[in-house]
């Protein structure tokens, strides 16, 4: 039996993120100074954190810029979790892994359209703040492979990078 | 539960190097009820829909993809979705010249004899076989993560017999910086 253990696409891009959410049905609010009175949670809002209207015990699940990183702020226990509408209908409510599953391929699309948008140089920045992140985390996971006595094969397919790993028992 | 001629998928990779030899298009089905104790993939045991995906759309994707030799099934159980399974299998050998591997929890013992065990060996080149016994655990082992887990080569099968003692982890980064881990970490 074998493990696949997932992290989140980094989500970087404040206005793919928020554009994807729309696509995803996920109603985002944007929550600023004069707004943030309006939502009682549990665990303080701040302005800038990005509402959904996905609803755990804490109260609504949002988006917080951490470290230059959009991450989702939401309660571990999941049992009573539900969508919440602006119809105040309820809907199907994905678990947090498969609906971030489902936001990163969304938000991969959003952020190639956002780069369609944008001047070249701008296009460029980005470009390459992407590959420099990329970049960091493939340092980082080679070193920490060669560290516990992989031999590390390092090979690129379809805008991926996958490192296969192999130490002899 | 029944999806019709829709597989419950769990995960996807179109090209992996750790779950048998040579690059190989991935399946994780999703849904188990045989809840091995200390498994690694628990959320792969629900029934419930995670990725509904027709079979056909599934056989499309394996045959488009390029530079692979082979598939692989595990999950998730791939015997408790067994009729589009073998379905699958049935397409892959007589449209592809791609090699087949499929993960199974059962034992040998409890499907040998039956219909589906006699499909499945016909149609695979390789099974990986049995439990997942966490008092057994070894993440030594080629391409299986207990002592007891047994690769049954079935007659006809092309793929020459292998069984070295190693640890593989295969490590897939994507364009944004997202990180997936398969394989056997400690």
């Amino acid at each position: 039996m074998s493990a696949v253990i997932k992290t989140t696409t980094p989500f970087t891009l404040e206005l793919a993120l928020f554009n994807a959410l729309q696509v995803l049905g996920s109603d985002p609010i944007r929550v600023g100074a004069d707004n943030l009175k309006e939502y009682h949670q549990r665990g303080q809002l701040i302005v800038g954190d990005i509402l959904t209207n996905r609803c755990d015990y804490n109260g609504k699940q949002h988006f917080r810029c951490i470290e230059g990183l959009w991450v989702l702020r939401h309660d571990s226990d999941e049992l009573n979790a539900r969508v919440f509408t602006a119809a105040k209908t309820s809907r199907q409510y994905n678990k947090v892994g498969a609906f971030l599953q489902e936001l990163e391929g969304e938000y991969a699309r959003q952020y190639e359209f956002h780069l369609e948008q944008l001047a070249v140089q701008e296009k460029q920045r980005l470009e390459a703040e992407r590959k420099a992140r990329v970049e960091v985390t493939r340092q980082s996971a080679i070193t920490q492979a060669k560290a516990k006595g992989y031999v590390v094969q390092e090979k690129h397919l379809n805008g991926k990078i996958q490192l296969v790993c192999t130490r002899s028992v | 539960m029944n999806f019709g001629t829709t597989f419950n998928v769990a995960h996807l990779e179109p090209t992996t190097h750790i779950y048998g030899p040579g690059p190989r298009f991935t399946i994780w089905l999703q849904g188990c009820t045989l809840a091995c104790q200390g498994c690694w993939n628990t959320e792969m045991w629900p029934h419930r829909p995670q990725h509904l995906l027709d079979r056909n759309e599934l056989l499309e994707r394996i045959i488009s993809t390029p530079n692979i030799e082979g598939v692989t099934l595990l999950g998730g159980e791939p015997m408790q979705q067994a009729e589009n399974t073998l379905w699958l299998l049935q397409q892959l050998r007589t449209k592809t010249a791609l090699n087949i591997m499929l993960y199974t929890g059962y034992e040998r013992a409890e499907l040998e004899g039956t219909d589906n065990w006699q499909c499945f060996e016909a149609l695979t080149d390789l099974i990986v076989s049995g439990r997942y016994e966490h008092n057994l655990r070894n993440t030594g082992l080629l391409w299986r993560g207990s002592e007891n887990q047994q690769l049954v080569y079935p007659v006809g099968s092309r793929l020459k017999k292998q069984d070295q003692r190693v640890n593989q982890l295969e490590i897939v980064i994507s364009e944004h910086g997202g990180v997936t881990v398969l394989g056997y970490p400690d």
